[in-house]
């Protein structure tokens, strides 16, 4: 009974977490949640965040292939509806026939190679006998000479051949990183930026896009952005060349950074005028270049990466977005963009490990079972699914997560939903560089809106060469299905079996998969006013969107507008001071 | 309070800067002493101490270019005493020193001088090494004259090849053409490549369009119309070239320029210099373009009146 009641106390002490309050509780650990906890710890406050995946990261987790087919499996049946959770899920897995097939024609080359070796030695050893029968005519006494040397023919004939084994496409999965939901980043965007003011970037590892590409009338363009592309570029005519590079200059003048005064009240007036020209529409400011479809399209969708409800994007949010662009080029290569390269959870997980260096406190694979409350409705503290309660005057999750805790408070969220496609092949497109991001407009692959395509061959397998991973995302509307929404493109870019690769030179599908997300994005009413709850202790936060708009700007702009809710007047992110910099073993 | 890093503050960190400095001030001042001291005791006797106090001062200094031709000096004096074999290890030891310098120096006049004197020294330079490193540092920094200045050299006195040359301008131009340095190694490069007349007119021709190219990309970059400037002067002395309907199609293709960038004064003046080359344009069309030029350009006022003297 003794011994019973020991162990009980025992296991409960194992799932305790050994500090009781908490100035901040964070369930989930998506992008806005991992770096609000980093710059909450860094700012001095006390963190606990907890996940109830037993993973990082949440939907902006990256995953080797068996993780990831492990999780689309198991999403084909539980309605769990803790992020990541997908729907219309199916899997193809071809890689066994794939690799069925590549045995059976490597045996087949290898007999025909034997047989080819065999013919060889008959005829070598004809010539040799006629050879020898030769020698002997002229030379009587050679006799010996010539059987040495026959010996060493035949030595050589057959050396041990050592085959490499060919890894199969699942020895090769624990080498991939795949993003549930992928994105890229502008080497001066706000991502970026705050890697390296935060000093979070020590954490990472990126690479520099390749290339980016305008797929139109069935053909890959290069989007030429720099002056060098667009001065070499031969799909444009003079004339058109002159329309870009003057659209180009006319962003460029109403964006540049200045501290002059006057320079600053000309760029407003500037932008005032085209804004009334144009009655503040992108669309319509672009229009007016007069510009030809095909260079029009380049501009709207490989210039500008806001491709959602293109119709309707402000004048000032286009020219923001081009401005983006134009002023990544030439910084860390000739692409605008940088990827992660062990993939995008590795972003999450650098505020993760920033957050634990300032003292805050993880645990894995816990979620909260209730919130408790005083009489006024002030938040007391959480009950987690394991260990002691705890106090805390804070706690912030996901929609999602908050539905599950709090039913009587529902908050007004816009869902957005996005058809996904992630493939594995045997080799990049054809004509195109290693790292590469292809644009579909709409209407090219009977496609309604934007499909974003990521190409990357080195960077998924990077010390065995020979597969290629690729990522489709486009926003879906009504209830198509992901593989509504994307077969066409996909069919019209992979082949699914052999036969067809060789006739079509496609690359081949060895593994593919179609699923749908949905978001929940916080209306821009509740955001404004701080995301937050009757009592201030209860805060919400949008899953990280993504989908057809790059980088991670409003995941962020989020981030900070909570954390300046919870600390007033702090620096966000202040930078961790270099370690030459710190002045150790001082009393203090 | 516990748990908060003291970090150095900005004061802090300058002054141990400036401490460094100061330290680093007082180093130069006696290497440059000892190698003073040296060369007043020496006097004129040159020894292996010359070469490495000498040396010494420039790693510091590169600037100083009588230390330069103190050791020119040295290595004409050690010509008469040493033997050949011995001369041209030091004189690849020095190559090995310059490369170091210029390294940390791109841009210092006396190391490329001192490159180019050496370089003839030797019995036999890798011409192709050199190029090589050419193209590193012009990596780094595509505008240094310095080093196109020292490919035109390795041209003049090695066999390679200059249609290699012209490809690899080809492609610095291509990353960046707003480079007089690659236009100007392109009009050195072209004369001495297409010696036959008509070959030369056709390459010519294909040269307008090249840089066509670039006006319509970038038209307020002089780079490229000073070299359009160039094709026009270089077409118009080859005899027999009837270059007036070649100037009469880049006029046409200026002309549409100026349509789209109707205020950039570039096209504008080419076009005006064309027609007086064309000639038969009447004096008003000419007098009205100089008028739009002074008043788009004031700064160059009296260039432009100029013009009116050739019209």
């Amino acid at each position: 009974m003794e011994e019973e009641q020991r162990l009980n106390i025992k296991k409960e002490k194992e799932t305790w977490i050994d500090v009781d309050q908490f100035d901040v509780v964070l369930l989930g650990t998506n992008f806005i949640e991992s770096i609000l906890a980093g710059a909450l710890a860094r700012a001095g406050k006390s963190v606990l965040h907890l996940d109830k995946n037993s993973f990082y990261g949440g939907f902006d987790s990256s995953f080797t292939l068996s993780q990831l087919a492990t999780l689309l499996e198991e999403s084909k049946d539980v309605k769990d509806p803790i992020p990541p959770y997908l729907s219309n899920v199916i899997v193809t897995d071809n890689s066994k026939i794939f690799e069925e097939e590549e045995r059976l024609e490597q045996e087949r080359k290898d007999k025909e190679e034997q047989e080819e070796q065999e013919r060889k030695r008959l005829e070598q050893e004809k010539e040799k006998q006629t050879e020898q029968q030769d020698t002997k005519d002229d030379e009587t006494k050679g006799g010996e000479g010539e059987e040495s040397k026959g010996e060493e023919q035949q030595q050589e004939q057959t050396p041990i051949v050592k085959k490499p084994i060919k890894k199969t496409l699942h020895e090769l999965g624990r080498f991939f990183s795949i993003d549930l939901a992928p994105t890229l980043l502008y080497s001066r965007g706000s991502m970026v930026n705050l890697l390296i003011s935060s000093s979070a970037s020590k954490y990472l590892e990126f690479k520099s896009l390749d290339q980016n590409y305008l797929y139109a009338k069935n053909t890959l363009y290069n989007i030429p952005s720099t002056k060098g592309s667009i001065f070499k570029d031969s799909t444009f005519s003079l004339r058109e060349k002159r329309l870009i590079m003057k659209f180009i200059e006319t962003i460029r003048e109403l964006t540049q950074p200045t501290e002059n005064e006057q320079d600053k009240q000309e760029q407003e007036k500037k932008l005032e005028e085209l804004n009334s020209k144009h009655d503040g529409n992108f669309l319509k400011l672009v229009k007016s270049f007069g510009m030809t479809e095909l260079v029009e399209s380049f501009v709207l969708y490989g210039l500008s990466l806001i491709h959602e409800n293109l119709e309707s994007i402000s004048l000032k949010q286009g020219v923001e977005s081009v401005q983006l662009y134009v002023s990544s080029l030439l910084v860390y290569g000739t692409s605008p963009f940088l990827v992660p390269y062990y993939g995008c959870g590795d972003i999450p997980q650098a505020f993760c490990r920033l957050c634990a260096v300032y003292g805050g406190t993880y645990v894995l694979q816990r979620s909260v079972e209730s919130l408790s409350f005083d009489e006024n409705n002030i938040l007391q503290g959480i009950k987690c699914t394991e260990g002691q309660p705890i106090k805390t005057k804070y706690f912030i999750a996901s929609p999602a997560y908050v539905k599950t805790l709090d039913t009587q408070n529902t908050y007004p969220t816009i869902t957005k939903r996005y058809s996904r496609f992630i493939g594995i092949t045997n080799k990049k497109l054809n004509n195109t560089l290693e790292q590469s991001f292809i644009t579909l407009p709409p209407n090219t692959c009977s496609n309604k809106n934007v499909i974003n395509i990521l190409q990357l061959d080195s960077i998924c397998v990077p010390y065995l060469k020979g597969k290629t991973l690729y990522h489709f995302t486009t926003l879906s509307e009504g209830e198509s299905t992901a593989e509504e929404d994307l077969k066409s493109s996909v069919d019209n870019f992979f082949a699914n079996n052999t036969q067809e690769a060789t006739s079509t030179d496609k690359p081949r599908l060895e593994w593919s998969s179609y699923f749908n997300f949905t978001f929940e994005t916080l209306t821009n009413d509740i955001k404004e006013k701080n995301v937050l709850n009757k009592d201030g202790g209860v805060l919400v936060c949008s899953d990280s969107p993504i989908g057809s708009t790059i980088d991670y700007a409003s995941q962020l702009e989020e981030a900070k507008k909570l954390f300046e809710y919870i600390c007033p007047n702090e620096i966000f992110l202040e930078k961790v001071p270099e370690p030459e910099d710190i002045v150790w073993g001082e009393a203090q | 309070m516990h748990g908060v890093l003291k970090v150095r503050t900005t004061e802090e960190k300058a002054k141990a800067a400036r401490i460094l400095e100061l330290k680093k001030i007082e180093e130069y001042n006696s290497i440059v002493k000892k190698y003073t001291d040296n060369r007043e005791s020496e006097q004129g006797k040159y020894n292996e101490t010359s070469l490495s106090l000498s040396q010494k001062v420039l790693e510091e200094n590169p600037e100083f270019y009588s230390v330069w031709n103190y050791r020119k000096s040295i290595f004409n004096q050690f010509k008469e005493t040493k033997e050949n074999e011995e001369l041209q290890k030091l004189y690849l030891n020095e190559m090995k020193f310059i490369e170091e310098c210029i390294q940390r120096f791109p841009k210092s006049y006396w190391i490329w001088y001192h490159r180019k004197w050496i370089s003839l020294k030797l019995d036999s330079c890798d011409w192709e090494r050199e190029t090589k490193l050419c193209s590193k540092l012009l990596n780094l920094d595509l505008r240094n004259f310095h080093c196109w200045s020292y490919r035109r050299f390795i041209i003049q006195h090695s066999n390679i090849p200059l249609e290699k040359e012209l490809e690899y301008t080809t492609t610095k131009i291509e990353q960046n053409f707003s480079n007089y340095s690659s236009w100007h190694q392109r009009s050195s490069i072209l004369p001495k490549i297409y010696t036959d007349a008509e070959e030369f007119i056709a390459k010519l021709q294909e040269e307008f369009e090249f840089v066509r190219n670039a006006t319509f990309t970038e038209p307020k970059d002089s780079s490229s119309w000073i070299y359009h400037k160039w094709l026009v002067h270089t077409i118009k002395q080859i005899p027999n070239s009837n270059y007036i309907d070649i100037l009469k199609n880049e006029l046409e293709q200026t002309n549409e320029l100026i349509e789209l960038e109707p205020d950039c004064k570039w096209p504008i003046l080419i076009s005006l210099l064309l027609k007086i080359e064309i000639g038969a344009y009447p004096q008003d069309e000419l007098k009205d373009q100089i008028n739009l030029l002074i008043k788009l350009d004031n700064d160059h006022i009296n260039y432009y009146k100029s013009l009116f003297n050739k019209i």
